[in-house]
């Protein structure tokens, strides 16, 4: 049994065992490592103190933090902050609306395309499952003429789908963001797709480098310098990057 | 990789919580966004939504454990970080949280003045000991003695609740 002098002392040393981690908490960096950690750790009700104290500071935080957050704004900042998310965004609605002859507008909204292009990309669809692919360009060709910086239905035609599934059993939205094989595409049509990707413009100062096609493995988590860099490893093509744009020459 | 509009669903759903969590936990706005961006962005890649709230939520809690953990020593003590494991975090998140309200309703209903004061200068404002004595002119010692009796007094309470 302890006496009550024995207790006293007892309460006293307890005592200041806590002001000793008061005054380390206030001052920290007066102190070592392995100071602080004996300090907290000197025993049971030393530990558990500093633990009500961790509590007591994440009470004051949980209700500092009661009010809204602006959920947009975190939103757009999380876009912002991540280009290569938004990329491959970016490059999942191309890739589907190359394989699938939809249209995406750079903010990202599906662009309105007219009857005869969804039937002509439909039909498209249905020759390129049959190997006809030759022919669908000629006709692609006489009936896709707006949208520029779209993916037109000439590109469908010359794209091999990255899946065997045929187009209309899949939905545009379970295509995954695998690399895109541009399987003889003219380089017209597959630096648009690329370009709008990215955000930028396409500008052929060399006229006749538009026809010129390629087999050409387009992953989405390569940046566009990157993209550039490869494909000017292509003896017959040399592309700049200026200002928000390609430029070819 | 998980369509945009599900991510976007999930973030405008989860958001508000989660990055509530990660503030409290961590303390430091800046790093609790990047927490709550970096879960989001490796949903991004995945496939497969997650199964419910809870599963963002406990992944929310575990980064930013990951986070002090990797913290220097004299930085947790700054920020009134755990040192080590604590077995509350076992506990379910909305629990845990329902336990920070209750500490505060205790401190504001239960502590006498200068307790509460001090109470909030000390966990509220991060005065020290020595800056609350100026502000309530009050003996330094006298400021460490009744700080200690309030942690005492929520301490005691809360080991019987």
């Amino acid at each position: 049994m302890r006496t009550s002098e024995e207790n006293i002392l007892c309460e006293a040393r307890r005592l200041r065992r806590l002001r000793l981690l008061l005054e380390m908490l206030d001052n920290p960096d007066a102190y070592t490592e392995q100071e602080i950690q004996d300090i907290i750790d000197r025993d049971e009700d030393t530990r558990e103190t500093y633990r009500l104290m961790v509590e007591a500071k994440r009470s004051v935080r949980h209700r500092q933090h009661q009010k809204p957050v602006d959920v947009d704004a975190a939103w757009q900042r999380f876009v912002a902050a991540h280009p290569t998310v938004q990329r491959k965004f970016q490059f999942r609605k191309i890739a589907a609306s190359l394989t699938f002859g939809r249209a995406y507008s750079r903010s990202g909204e599906p662009m309105r395309a007219s009857l005869s292009s969804r039937i002509a990309a439909s039909f498209i669809g249905v020759l390129l499952a049959s190997g006809i692919a030759f022919a669908a360009i000629q006709i692609v060709r006489n009936i896709s003429t707006s949208q520029p910086q779209l993916p037109t239905a000439e590109q469908t035609t010359g794209i091999e789908p990255p899946t065997s599934l045929s187009a209309d059993t899949v939905k545009a939205d379970t295509i995954s963001a695998e690399p895109y094989i541009f399987n003889n595409v003219p380089l017209d049509s597959m630096l648009t797709a690329i370009a709008t990707a990215h955000g930028v413009g396409v500008e052929f100062e060399n006229e006749a480098a538009r026809g010129l096609r390629f087999h050409f493995v387009w992953k989405p988590e390569d940046s566009l310098s990157r993209i550039v860099e490869k494909l000017n490893t292509f003896e017959a093509v040399n592309i700049d990057m200026e200002d928000k744009k390609l430029v070819v020459r | 990789m998980l369509e945009q509009r599900i991510l976007e669903r999930l973030f405008r759903q989860n958001y508000s919580k989660m990055i509530h969590l990660a503030s409290v936990l961590l303390g430091n706005d800046e790093e609790a966004e990047d927490v709550v961006q970096d879960i989001f962005l490796r949903m991004a890649d995945s496939d497969i939504p997650p199964r419910n709230d809870n599963y963002l939520l406990t992944a929310v809690h575990n980064a930013c454990l990951n986070r002090i953990r990797q913290m220097r020593l004299h930085d947790k003590v700054k920020g009134l970080m755990p040192t080590q494991e604590d077995e509350n975090d076992l506990q379910p998140i909305d629990k845990r949280l329902e336990r920070l309200d209750d500490i505060l309703a205790y401190v504001d209903e239960q502590l006498k003045e200068p307790h509460c004061s001090i109470f909030h200068l000390r966990f509220d404002e991060d005065l020290t000991i020595g800056e609350i004595a100026r502000r309530l002119g009050l003996n330094p010692n006298t400021a460490y003695k009744y700080l200690m009796q309030s942690i005492q007094q929520i301490r005691h309470h809360f080991e019987h609740h």
